[in-house]
């Protein structure tokens, strides 16, 4: 057998990566190609859900930028923590040699002073403490410099730049100031976290359970391993193009070194490529490594790790809107990217101090330091390779059978479904890391982030305890539902051979998660009782809601996991991005109600999941028997989800276009009638729009006579007015009566007796109504729908509300002539408008 | 012929699937009589699994119909599995799960008793040589290990039919002769065997009924008998296979 020459292999390896790379953005446009034409052969796209293949290349950008802003979260943080102490330091001199101002580096203290410019007004009340923390360390360390001027003269100072490429005050540093080579050494340091933080991406994307198996495959080829090795990692470097773009740090540098255009041009892009290779060489290392090194288990385990990683990242960006420091890095964060890899006063005086660029550790040095990682890096993994036999670890032929393996099995109480979900627990460690031990991470950098005022917040603070002791909960049946979904696709046929429907299969996991988390719920808040006694109102007045909330998430979100899978092929499973936002954003409203604590504010969040999760698992039950069909969509209906989506548009469409209205100065009656009237308008789109193209019907079909529905109109006319007229009375004693403000009469009387009946009928009794009654009986659908009408509006008059629901859900069942109930609500708002 | 009184245990009506411009089955009707061992032949691509996944209720037909007894196999695809084995090509299990936890787990999900699921699988897995490996994460399992399990997965609950494709995929030798005797002996049993399978002599020396298909349409079906009376009665399967699959790409395993 003849052996590849070295070049015709080398062009091999390249031409594969490059094939590689161009197919899987061909595949992406095909598939969109695909989808763009079935919907025009007539076949409705799917609402919420497709197991079809996603659209590679959408999902591709969307990682590529949630990527991008954790690297440079991350970098941003190193290369500031290097860059920051008390000692580094910008005074400002006046002609006269005094001190005008001495500024601290460090990001937070200039993101306080950047809030404190910005705002005439005192910082807000949360801030107390850092706020004084700041003044005292600038004041503490004005003196310091002060005696150190006093001491030394200008002599004690040397200039972090000498001929500042940006016009403004030179900027002198302390003697004292962290050496040169210190700075170096962190800023490798920060391009190091920065390299290990981009393969550990890479290898989250690949699943470190699944390490490159095609490398196992080339082993059979004549070829030596090192070569092999050369054209994995030309081959990796494509996966990750993107961090070629990370030779802008380093041309920023050569350019405040004074580097000409072309030294800028080539150093950045040298720096660029290295990077992208030495990412790659760690990547296909890191593969090798695990692979031989790591039993399945603990790759498991790892993949768990990095993969909590990245979501506790993204939630504690989410979570953290509630806490002031985290407020601060999302602020900061968007005022400073990319200035501070520019302005870092770390970078800064590195690129710039020409004793820096003289030193033997300089900006240069760095490249050499690159180079000789990516050496050794290379060189460590083909020794590695080319010594002795590749042997996968763990992947071998069953092992011999203990003899405890082989006992009999122990009792039958537990339903089969929850007993595998239990045994799956036990044995899956990385779905145990990821449940267990995600909560304390994202507890760990909230107090790294913050210090002591964590815990000071959450002793002194019944909502912010709450609200965590949610999070943490409903973090488990996030990840929980992940990890148990993708496990149960990958063999679904098996389960789909039962004589049991998918629905109840991945239910019962459902339920299994949502016990644990509200037993988790259960300890943090005895714990947090028997810490703070004193937050036992507050914490026991949300506790039933949390349990709550977190039983019915658990359903809900695992309806919403099901619905973003993306069924890649008989074993690779997906879920799709959206999917992950959509969990994360549904919780996190669930998590603002129960830091607001407000009774109502709880009781309808309560009402909003459980219908949320009624309609997703409506859709779910309709989507399901289609979820290993990838040619055929299940026929259009009408779905709870579409009158849900119906009512969260309208309120967002009314909401914001009320907002513009009132910034542009409307009157607030104008912002309203407008808004009422855009919201509307969204509405009417989605309805007529949306549905007729998703050729969903549901415009009523008449099915009584019509002197059954005059007599019906008529009495329900007089119902619901009598009960408003009464309820009115019984506000007036009272002294409650909701005042109208400013808003016209006639603005009012437009919005509330001709536009309001025919919107508000339309989504409520229109799409909500007949959407619950494609599961429910007409008594049960009447009541859901009553309830959700009525918490929309205002609690005052919910029991009006209520009954005018109820007659109009009713004249629906009973002659299904939409026009009636809005004739009803026209009637009804009118008669309590003209007696108010 | 038998049980002509009853209704067909599997039919088979006009079915086709599209798969985008391409028609995987192509207008394919078929009844299986009770108690047959029925082979579906063709080569690699003609349509087979396809066939076995829309009666399996995975996939929806484009047009036609499934039907196993009187339940149709997409909108009944719960009722039916009470009635249906299954194995496909590839098993893939549940990581984390032993093979012993894995048919008690099916067992289970098909309501019957512990004793009796220990009892049916210690018969069938003694007679697969598998018993010892059953403690085993499944895994971890061969290939034919894979298929050993998922045999007795499916057959645990006696249905009435068994669907099996491309049974003998990665069998030793002893196991493929007693999968072989354990489909007689479910034949004899009075239940029904529908395998897929592109190996002619095996189809020859099991099946009393059999299908050639052909770029998803059958070019032949029937009793081996009335095969033969049809095409001439010294002609073996092997030869029927090739003239009605030609142009077809040959078996090539």
């Amino acid at each position: 057998m003849s052996r590849p020459s070295t070049p015709a292999l080398f062009s091999l390896f390249l031409r594969t990566a490059l094939r590689r790379f161009g197919n899987r953005y061909l595949l992406g446009m095909q598939k969109a190609r695909e989808a763009r034409q079935a919907r025009k052969n007539g076949k409705a796209a799917r609402g919420a859900t497709s197991h079809r293949q996603q659209g590679k290349l959408e999902a591709a950008l969307k990682a590529g930028a949630l990527a991008s802003l954790i690297l440079g979260f991350i970098s941003f943080q190193v290369l500031t923590a290097f860059g920051n102490s008390a000692a580094l330091a910008r005074v400002e001199l006046d002609q006269r040699g005094e001190i005008v101002s001495v500024t601290n580096y460090s990001w937070l203290e200039r993101h306080d002073r950047n809030w404190k410019d910005r705002r005439s007004s005192p910082p807000p009340e949360s801030f107390p403490n850092l706020e004084n923390d700041w003044r005292a360390a600038q004041a503490e360390n004005r003196e310091r410099l002060a005696a150190h001027y006093a001491a030394h003269g200008l002599a004690g100072f040397r200039p972090a730049v000498e001929t500042p490429p940006w016009q403004g005050e030179a900027s002198l540093m302390t003697e004292t100031a962290r050496p040169t080579w210190f700075r170096a050494g962190g800023l490798l340091a920060g391009m190091a976290a920065l390299y290990l933080f981009a393969s550990g991406l890479g290898l989250l994307n690949k699943n470190v359970n699944s390490a490159e198996p095609s490398l196992l495959w080339l082993f059979d080829f004549p070829v030596s391993r090192a070569w092999l090795f050369a054209g994995k990692i030309a081959e990796a470097a494509f996966d990750n193009i993107g961090a070629v773009l990370t030779g802008l740090v380093p041309a920023a540098l050569i350019w405040q070194a004074g580097g000409g255009a072309w030294a800028v041009f080539l150093g950045g892009l040298g720096f660029g490529l290295l990077f992208t290779l030495n990412a790659a060489a760690l990547r296909v290392l890191a593969e090798v490594y695990l692979l031989q090194k790591f039993k399945r288990r603990t790759r498991g385990i790892l993949s768990g790790f990095v993969t909590i990683l990245s979501v506790v990242l993204m939630l504690t960006l989410l979570y953290g809107g509630q806490s002031p420091q985290l407020v601060k890095v999302i602020v900061g964060l968007a005022e400073n990217l990319p200035a501070p890899l520019w302005w870092s006063p770390f970078t800064l005086g590195l690129g710039t101090d020409p004793a820096a660029l003289a030193h033997p550790l300089g900006p240069w040095t760095l490249g050499v330091a690159i180079t000789a990682l990516f050496t050794t890096g290379c060189a460590r993994a083909a020794a590695r390779l080319t010594r002795g036999g590749f042997e996968p670890s763990g992947e071998s032929a069953p092992r011999p059978v203990s003899p405890a393996a082989a006992s009999p099995e122990g009792a039958t109480w537990l339903s089969p479904l929850i007993r595998r979900e239990l045994l799956r627990l036990k044995r899956q460690p990385s779905a145990l890391v990821q449940m267990l031990a995600a909560p304390a991470i994202m507890f760990l950098i909230q107090y790294m982030q913050a210090g002591g005022h964590v815990v000071e917040r959450l002793a002194g603070n019944e909502s912010a305890l709450a609200s965590a002791i949610f999070g943490f909960s409903v973090y488990l049946v996030i990840t929980s539902g992940a990890s148990a979904l993708t496990h149960e696709i990958k063999c679904v046929w098996f389960v789909l051979a039962l004589p049991r429907s998918l629905a109840d299969t991945f239910r019962a996991g459902a339920r299994l998660a949502g016990a644990v988390a509200i037993g988790l719920a259960l300890v943090l808040t005895a714990l947090s009782l028997a810490a703070w006694p004193s937050l036992a109102p507050g914490l026991l007045l949300r506790l039933p809601f949390i349990l709550l909330y977190l039983w019915m998430l658990a359903e809900l979100l695992r309806g919403i996991q099901l619905l973003g899978l993306s069924i890649l092929s008989d074993t690779r499973v997906a879920l799709t991005a959206r999917s992950n936002y959509l969990t994360l954003l549904v919780s996190a409203s669930a998590g603002q109600a129960v830091y607001q604590g407000n009774l109502w504010t709880l009781t309808v969040m309560a009402v909003l999941i459980g219908m949320l999760n009624f309609s997703v698992w409506q859709k779910v039950r309709a989507e399901l028997p289609y979820l290993t069909e990838p040619m055929e969509n299940p026929p259009p209906r009408l779905h709870l989800m579409h009158g849900m989506m119906a009512v969260f548009f309208f309120f967002v469409g009314q909401t914001v276009a009320g907002v513009i209205a009132t910034a542009a100065g409307a009157s607030p009656g104008f912002a309203l009638v407008l808004g009422y009237i855009a919201g509307g308008v969204v509405v009417g789109l989605l309805t007529v729009w949306l549905l007729r193209r998703a050729k969903v019907r549901w415009w009523p079909e008449a099915t009584g006579s019509l002197a059954q529905t005059f007599s019906g109109l008529g009495l329900g006319w007089l119902l619901t007015s009598l009960m408003g007229w009464v309820w009115l009375m019984v506000l007036k004693t009272q002294d409650t009566l909701p005042t109208l403000g400013e808003v016209s009469r006639a603005g009012l009387f437009l919005l509330a007796v001709i536009a309001a009946p025919i919107v508000e009928e339309i989504i409520f009794r229109g799409l909500v109504y007949q959407g619950l009654r494609q599961s429910l009986k007409p008594l049960q659908a009447v009541l859901l729908s009553s309830l959700l009408f009525t918490i929309v509006h205002p609690g005052a008059s919910a029991p009006c509300v209520f009954l005018l629901a109820v007659v109009n859900a009713a004249l629906l069942e009973r002659t299904g002539r939409l026009w009636a109930c809005m004739l009803v609500h026209a009637g009804y708002n009118a008669v309590v408008l003209s007696l108010q | 012929m038998t049980n002509d009184a009853l209704p067909p245990v599997l039919r088979l009506d006009h079915l086709s699937k599209q798969f985008g411009e391409f028609a995987a089955v192509n207008d394919l009707s078929l009844d299986l009589p009770r108690g047959s061992l029925f082979a579906l032949l063709g080569p690699n691509g003609a349509g087979k699994t396809t066939t076995i996944k829309i009666i399996m209720g995975l996939l929806k037909p484009t047009s036609g119909t499934a039907t196993i007894g009187v339940l149709d196999s997409f909108t009944d695809s719960v009722k039916v599995k009470e009635h249906v084995g299954y194995l496909p090509d590839e098993p893939v299990f549940h990581d984390f799960l032993r093979g012993r936890e894995l048919i008690r787990f099916c067992g289970e999900m098909r309501g019957m008793p512990a004793a009796l699921i220990a009892e049916r699988a210690r018969t069938l897995s003694d007679r697969l040589q598998i018993t010892e490996a059953l403690g085993e994460f499944a895994e971890n399992y061969s290939r034919g290990m894979k298929k050993k399990l998922g045999l007795i997965c499916a057959m645990l609950h006696e249905p009435d039919l068994l669907i099996l494709d491309e049974p003998t995929n990665g069998l030793d030798p002893h196991s493929t002769k007693v999968l072989h005797e354990l489909m007689r002996e479910t034949v004899a049993a009075g239940r029904t065997v529908f395998f897929s399978t592109h190996l002619l002599d095996q189809a020859e020396r099991l099946c009393d009924r059999a299908a050639i298909v052909s770029k998803g349409s059958i070019a032949a079906s029937g009793t081996l008998a009335e095969l033969r009376e049809r095409f001439g009665s010294d002609r073996s399967l092997e030869d029927l296979f090739f003239t009605l699959t030609e142009g077809a790409v040959p078996a090539g395993e």
